[in-house]
């Protein structure tokens, strides 16, 4: 095949798989999803998606299983689950999302391959735990407006926040575990070891911050709780200054 | 050209806009799983497409 054949075949491609859709935007509004054999009202994810609504007035009336990487909910309420509000087996962000009234979970990561990135969201009311780590799966909790709470009143096992075997984890990035708090009984988090519950605690906080260090590196900060030494938003925000005049 | 095909459903209920915004807007009363369903299979086409 000649070389400009070949190059337009490409070129070709690359325009189409650009025309792929990649968003589906809810209205304000409430919508269903409809119950499936099981009775169960959760919408199954399975291709790379961007999900998005008009903020807490767009109400999804059911649940999201995340298995696919590359999904993206954000910007809309989550709520009257007859399962958990969301359950991930892949990586996925949640961002400004309310999860409530949910029948079992608020947010579920289960498996080695759930890496869930949760940002600015709020879990109330739930039957069960508000975010539950198990299996290997991760949460990564940020953003201050991030809370959970009045969950838990469907059984004794169940927590705010819960990691619930040794392998699992929940990261809170640049937040405390009281962003759990008024959960059923008390019951505002669990661990099944030490240190699951990791709270970054020595920071720089927001991207446009800065902590320098003259003539020091990072090493100064040692010791800390759960080896949490240091935490940038982004790189090179604490910045090492080793050689002066 | 508006490559991504128009999939309207009858109730008019949710609509594929043009390929310059790549979504699918669902209005009030709409399905979220039918609007996923033609998701992936608009997609599904235009990658049989490109094979």
């Amino acid at each position: 095949m000649k070389p400009t054949i070949l190059l337009y075949k490409i070129t070709q491609k690359l325009k189409k798989k650009q025309n792929k859709l990649t968003t589906i935007e809810l209205s304000e509004g409430n919508y269903s999803i409809q119950l499936d054999n099981n009775e169960d009202n959760q919408l199954h994810i399975e291709h790379p998606v961007t999900i998005t609504g008009k903020g807490e007035k767009t109400v999804v009336n059911g649940g999201f299983w995340i298995k696919s990487t590359n999904v993206c909910v954000k910007n809309l309420t989550i709520s009257n689950s007859t399962d958990n509000g969301v359950q991930g087996f892949a990586s996925c962000t949640l961002t400004n999302i309310n999860i409530k009234k949910c029948n079992h979970s608020g947010v579920v990561a289960i498996g080695n391959n759930a890496n869930l990135v949760c940002e600015n969201i709020v879990v109330s009311d739930c039957n069960l735990s508000g975010v539950l780590a198990e299996k290997g799966g991760t949460i990564t909790l940020k953003g201050s407006n991030t809370l959970i709470t009045k969950n838990c009143s469907g059984n004794i096992y169940s927590y705010g926040l819960k990691v619930s075997d040794e392998i699992s984890k929940i990261k809170l990035k640049n937040l405390t575990k009281n962003i759990s708090k008024d959960n059923y009984d008390g019951r505002n988090w669990f661990e099944s070891k030490e240190n699951q519950i990791i709270e970054t605690t020595l920071k720089v906080s927001g991207e446009n911050a800065k902590i320098k260090l003259e003539n020091l590196t990072k090493d100064i900060s040692k010791g800390n709780e759960g080896g949490r030494n240091w935490y940038e938003s982004k790189e090179n925000q604490i910045i090492e200054t080793t050689l002066r005049f | 050209m508006g490559a991504v095909v128009s999939a309207t459903n009858t109730t008019q209920k949710y609509k594929i806009l043009n390929d310059d915004e790549k979504k699918i807007h669902v209005n009030l009363g709409g399905s979220i799983s039918e609007a996923y369903n033609s998701f992936v299979q608009n997609n599904a086409k235009i990658k049989k497409k490109t094979k």
